[in-house]
């Protein structure tokens, strides 16, 4: 467990790092939006998607993250990859499209290939954005950015401050249970439990023994938490002021501005309909090449 | 059984943001059915370096060898052409290579183990172990273990209630949830789920931590009793007192390294200060004692009874 650094902050004295939490999270939900939108055809769609992960390994470069060690963290997504192909080919059996070829009586189509892409490109996008933001910005930070994004709704009465407590009580919580998930598996292990191999039956058992203890042992700490902040006066619904205060720099305005240019350029992109693969062919038939 | 760790060492994620190197070039042997205290500061490697006994974690280099069976980072064939490669490389040290040349005759004397076999032999008592129950009631918990290592369920219930009868909990509480428990009787019960296995050595990681004064004794009196009917015990403590008491071997470490193996009255009689460690006040007691004039025997004073007792003795002769 102490081998996951998905989802983890990682110190280092970055531009990235040093910029407001609420622009980051802006950039990630604008970056978020892009991945879902459709262009004119399958192939300006995977130009587009090398386009967003080259943004990415230069947002990574520029955070001072190691790329390498990110991606290494996503090597379990082949399987997923792996699954949902059979997925798709199953469900694609009798949709349209090219058969590019056959398995038996399998029929492995375009489209199939194609979604399957899709999903496993859009996933890994986000999953290397979010690792981004999350290994850049302090959890407390980005809970006061969340915090800051709700606050329109304390005119409904909406919980915001009681729901940005509870997203960073368990952000907080994500390395302690890591550590105590790794704790109960070596303690179980030791009993002769197998967590790599078995039968079901015993899988199955593994990961009751797994489970039961650490439910056990979050729902302690939660009491125990709960009672420390009930004795340390913690009320809920008292106003609040923060030592540190967040402000708009000019790195922030750089991060704003480069989004919302990407937004707008994209749009622009699918609103012209414009196809790069076209562009390019237009242009060696101008040069005459 | 002996434990040899040959050049051992551990890195924690490494190629990673979080890597960090917990053990380093550690060369120790601990002597069969010896009381073995592990101690140093929190973060010294020592909980690392009991974990490799059985295998919960594995070497990033070098061997630890259990009862003539090795543990190895990789599988044996892919280490020995690690460690040949090593050899060939011209830019490498004269002391790396005589340390791959040193591995590679310890693998060629005995096999590496399968893990699970090693499991059986070796039982781990981990810190705050009342985390791991997860049964519905005692005797199943505790019967777990050894059903996992292919103990017939009848058999398992057998060994289960001897290994409870040997933590002091009687035939009331089989039927009973381990969630309904004390803290001291869960541990308890946890204990005796790893005691059910009958291991042949027996790593104590803290095992008293968080127990009232006479509970932890009490549960130190029956390792003690495991101890004496043949079990290798290596305890891992921040309790001075424990290994002046119970161990008969002191392991000292740093920064993931041992900087002394010794007994207890050597380590305490010349404790150095970079240690950070507290002499047990039965010791300064002693050493107090013998400034004023009492010849006391350090090596067989372990408790207060014994002081006592010796104190008892010189009085005698004396008239």
């Amino acid at each position: 467990m102490k081998n996951i650094s998905l989802g983890r902050y990682i110190p280092t004295n970055s531009f990235i790092h040093k910029s407001d939490p609420r622009i980051k999270f802006f950039g990630l939900i604008v970056f978020m939006v892009l991945i879902f939108l459709k262009f004119m055809n399958p192939a300006m769609d995977f130009i587009m998607y090398g386009i967003y992960a080259l943004v990415i390994f230069l947002i990574m470069k520029i955070a001072k993250l190691k790329v390498f060690a990110i991606f290494k963290q996503l090597k379990s997504l082949w399987f997923m990859m792996l699954f949902l192909l059979v997925i798709n080919i199953i469900t694609f059996q009798q949709s349209g499209g090219t058969i590019w070829f056959k398995i038996g009586t399998l029929a492995i189509r375009d489209i199939a290939i194609y979604q399957t892409l899709y999903i496993f490109l859009r996933l890994v996008l986000m999953i290397a954005l979010t690792s981004v933001l999350t290994a850049s910005t302090k959890p407390l930070d980005l809970t006061y950015a969340i915090e800051w994004y709700m606050t329109p709704l304390k005119v409904i009465r909406f919980p915001v401050h009681e729901i940005a407590m509870t997203i960073s009580i368990a952000l907080r919580f994500i390395p302690t249970l890591l550590d105590e998930t790794g704790r109960i598996m070596r303690a179980q292990e030791s009993r002769g439990v197998d967590f790599k191999g078995g039968k079901l039956r015993e899988k199955l058992r593994a990961i009751v023994a797994l489970i039961v203890p650490l439910f056990v042992s979050a729902l302690q700490r939660s009491d125990e938490l709960a009672n420390a902040m009930i004795a340390r006066g913690y009320d809920p619904s008292a106003k609040r002021t923060r030592y540190r205060l967040l402000r708009f720099t000019w790195r922030d305005a750089i991060i704003l501005l480069g989004s919302l240019m990407v937004l707008t350029g994209v749009i622009l992109l699918i609103v012209f309909k414009i196809d790069f693969v076209v562009v390019v062919q237009n242009l060696l038939t101008m040069w005459g090449l | 059984m002996a434990i040899k760790f040959h050049h051992l060492s551990f890195t924690y994620a490494p190629k990673s943001p979080f890597q960090f190197e917990a053990l380093q070039d550690i060369n120790l042997e601990i002597k069969d059915k010896s009381f073995t205290a592990v101690i140093g500061h929190t973060g010294s490697g020592k909980s690392t370096l009991v974990q490799h006994i059985n295998g919960l974690l594995l070497p990033s280099d070098g061997i630890v060898e259990v009862d003539g069976g090795l543990l190895l980072p990789t599988k044996t064939k892919k280490y020995a052409k690690r460690l040949k490669k090593i050899l060939k490389n011209k830019k490498v040290t004269a002391a790396e290579k005589e340390r791959s040349e040193y591995l590679l005759s310890v693998m060629a004397q005995y096999k590496a183990y399968k893990i699970k076999n090693l499991r059986k032999k070796v039982g781990v008592v981990f810190q705050f172990p009342e985390y791991q129950l997860f049964e519905e009631n005692v005797i199943k918990d505790v019967s777990f273990g050894p059903q996992n290592f292919g103990v017939p369920k009848d058999e398992a219930i057998l060994l289960a209630k001897e290994a409870l009868t040997l933590v002091g909990l009687g035939q009331e509480f089989y039927e009973r949830s381990p969630f309904e428990l004390s803290g001291g009787e869960k541990r308890r019960v946890a204990i005796a789920g790893i005691l059910a296995l009958k291991p042949e050595i027996l790593v104590l990681d803290e095992p008293t931590a968080g127990l009232d004064p006479l509970s932890a004794y009490k549960m130190m009196q029956t390792f003690s009793e495991i101890h004496k009917r043949g079990t290798t015990i290596i305890l891992v403590t921040h309790d001075m007192g424990l290994v002046l008491r119970y161990a008969t071997d002191v392991v000292v470490m740093k920064n993931g390294t041992i900087i002394e193996e010794t007994t207890p009255q050597q380590l305490f009689s010349n404790i150095k200060d970079d240690y950070s460690l507290e002499v047990p006040v039965l010791y300064e007691v002693m050493v107090e004692l013998k400034k004023r004039g009492c010849p006391l025997d350090f090596t067989k004073i372990t408790s207060i009874n014994k002081l006592a007792k010796a104190l008892k003795e010189l009085k005698e002769n004396s008239k």
